[in-house]
């Protein structure tokens, strides 16, 4: 036993690179929602105690769960954490298990790109348009254009783990033992 | 609605190869659209479709009760609740398998989720029952069956997604749960005593608590009743819009924890984290079923599922019946937000038309909801697959799966029990609704 302590770990990220970018984007969606919890106490409270709603609120609530909810893809995909039936793994061959999650992670990465791609349209439209929300007056399309990137963040996050499923060390590769039932925790 | 089934067998497939859920129901969604309508507008409504979700307020409740029940984890409320049903029903044959139920009850009251009722629970409740010499079965069954209540009593996630799947009101269905996840807790408590009768030895008795200490353990619980009460109490009562109530409850789990003590800034990022990161694989789940109905809306599934019924001319009952048995069978395949996501878009063109019990539609759709749930609540701890029993063995890691399955069976069969009551009975289910909204 090596005393080394095991700097890449299968499931948080290979390099310091990725770490970073983990933190961020981690950062980033907790921050929107404490904010979005905050913001709906000021409001609610607000309203009823001091007669004076926090105008505007649920507009920023809605860009705000865009924000936090896209934010985290990347790395939920990257660390395979989306929900799936295990129920065949039984009987599934063990030495299938890398080429299986290397063809999955590649088609993935197709869909991921394809939305990417559909939301950037989407965006130039909103763009053109000028959509915006009702009270405050925000502009949609710097929104879509987030869910755009973020969303090719994520094919990319998908595609990076098409080599470490080649090498035999993605999330799911037999001897990585994730536990899968952690991830499900709020149904 | 051929080009539907065809669809749907794919869908079975790529998921049993382990494609994630949203990912299938999104490619089968997109691809059969196309193949129905052409590329062009089915690839249209990939960025229609992603954008109105992200963006919805109604939804904006699901990462905010999410976060409210992982701050009431975190604030470690579990044991109090443990400790106040612990002194009154432990002197009681089984008795700590029954404070257990109801602690899990309480829980339940307050976080919208069964897999972390059942985790939090075990690590409090299991224990104490081994320190007393309850049997393995029992003790971990009670648990794996206490933690189903998470999703049935409100607020519940699920009920939250149904209803904005239905376009049902969610005031209304969480009213509707609380008297069926209030009949289970009764039932449990039956079964309960159901095995101690058949085995004393299971369940030994503890010595019993007087008044003071009782009054006491009561003591712990206030917070848990006052963020209830608050949150659940402010929906009922038309005060808060759902989406409120959440963001309230949530920041009232954070104010509670951060006065038990949970002060380090990692473990609040960690929940958030850990929150989002939730929120995020459920949406994912509820794109793909976006798109996936969107799909199956355009084969004309639910319109061919509603003349075949008409059609047959069945009673609404065996209608009733057939779909139960279906999500039975489901249940064991899939998640339980997948498998509600995946067969909502189909079933409730039928169930809104069925005109069972005299009910409108609206009313039926709320009744339907409750036992979709208490359906997937089953599947929760149904054999070889119920997802607690595996959460569980995943916690312990001493005791056997085998073991939980055999203890769980007495559960298992007063939950069947209570489907039955909820199907013959709509009435209770739409006791509260009516009392407060109609």
């Amino acid at each position: 036993m090596s005393d080394t302590p095991e700097i890449t770990d299968v499931k948080s990220g290979e390099n310091a690179a990725a770490n970073l970018l983990r933190r961020l984007t981690d950062g980033t969606s907790s921050a929107f929602l404490f904010a979005m919890m905050v913001m709906t106490c000021i409001d609610v409270v607000g309203r009823y105690v001091f007669n004076s709603p926090l105008n505007g609120a649920t507009e920023l609530t809605e860009l705000f769960m865009g924000i936090l909810i896209f934010a985290v893809l990347p790395t939920v995909s990257f660390r395979e954490e989306h929900v799936s039936v295990d129920l065949m793994d039984l009987w599934f061959p063990v030495r299938l298990i890398n080429a299986r999650q290397l063809l999955i992670n590649a088609l993935a990465t197709v869909m991921m790109a394809t939305v990417a791609w559909r939301m950037w349209i989407f965006a130039m439209k909103a763009v053109d348009y000028g959509d915006a929300t009702e009270y405050l007056a925000i502009q949609y399309a710097p929104i879509y254009f987030f869910i755009s990137l973020t969303c090719a963040a994520t094919a990319i996050a998908l595609l990076l783990n098409i080599p470490r499923y080649i090498k035999g060390k993605g999330p799911l590769s037999p001897g990585h033992d994730a536990t899968v039932h952690d991830d499900l925790k709020s149904t | 609605m051929t080009v539907a089934l065809i669809g749907f067998a794919i869908l079975i497939v790529l998921v049993f190869l382990r494609l994630p859920i949203a990912f299938a129901m999104g490619l089968v969604g997109v691809a059969g659209f196309a193949y129905l309508s052409g590329w062009g507008p089915s690839l249209a409504m990939v960025g229609t479709r992603f954008s109105e979700t992200a963006l919805s307020y109604g939804l904006s409740v699901v990462p905010m009760f999410i976060l409210m029940g992982n701050l009431v984890s975190k604030a470690g409320l579990s044991a109090e609740l443990f400790g106040a049903s612990h002194a009154f029903l432990g002197h009681r044959r089984g008795g700590l398998s029954m404070a257990t139920i109801v602690a899990c009850g309480g829980f339940s009251a307050i976080c919208g989720s069964s897999l972390a009722t059942a985790a939090t629970m075990s690590k409090v409740a299991y224990p104490e029952m081994r320190r007393y010499g309850y049997a393995e079965s029992l003790s971990t069954a009670s648990i794996a069956a206490g933690g189903t209540l998470g999703i049935l009593i409100p607020p519940s996630v699920i009920l939250v997604i149904y209803g904005l799947m239905t376009e049902t009101s969610i005031r209304e269905l969480f009213a509707a749960g609380f008297l069926p996840g209030f009949l289970g807790i009764l039932l449990y408590l039956c079964a309960v005593q159901f095995v101690v009768w058949r085995n004393p030895e299971a369940g030994p008795r503890v010595a019993k608590m007087n008044w003071g200490e009782r009054l006491q353990a009561l003591k712990g619980v206030w917070g848990t009743m006052l963020l209830f009460i608050l949150v659940i109490g402010g929906i009922y009562g038309g005060i808060f819009t759902p989406t409120e109530a959440a963001g309230i409850g949530a920041g009232g789990a954070f104010l509670l924890a951060l006065a038990r003590g949970v002060r380090s800034f990692r473990d609040y990022f960690d929940v958030l984290v850990d929150s989002a990161r939730t929120s995020a694989m459920l949406f994912t789940v509820l794109f793909g079923a976006m798109l996936f109905s969107n799909f199956v809306n355009r084969a004309g599934l639910p319109d061919g599922l509603l003349n075949m019924v008409t059609g047959f001319e069945v009673s609404p009952l065996v209608v009733i019946f057939i779909i139960v048995a279906i999500y039975i069978v489901l249940g064991c395949i899939f998640e339980s937000l997948s498998m509600l996501l995946l067969t909502i878009p189909i079933f409730f063109p039928v169930i809104k038309g069925l005109g069972y019990a005299g009910m409108g539609e609206e009313a039926i759709l709320v009744w339907f909801g409750i036992v979709a749930v208490v359906v997937t609540e089953i599947s929760l701890i149904t054999p070889p697959v119920g997802l607690n029993v595996f959460v569980l063995s995943g916690v312990l890691k001493d005791v056997k799966t085998t073991t939980v399955f055999k203890g769980v069976t007495p559960f298992w069969c007063v939950d069947i029990i209570r489907l039955m009551i909820l199907v013959f009975l709509p009435g209770l289910v739409m006791l509260l609704p009516n009392l407060l909204y109609r």
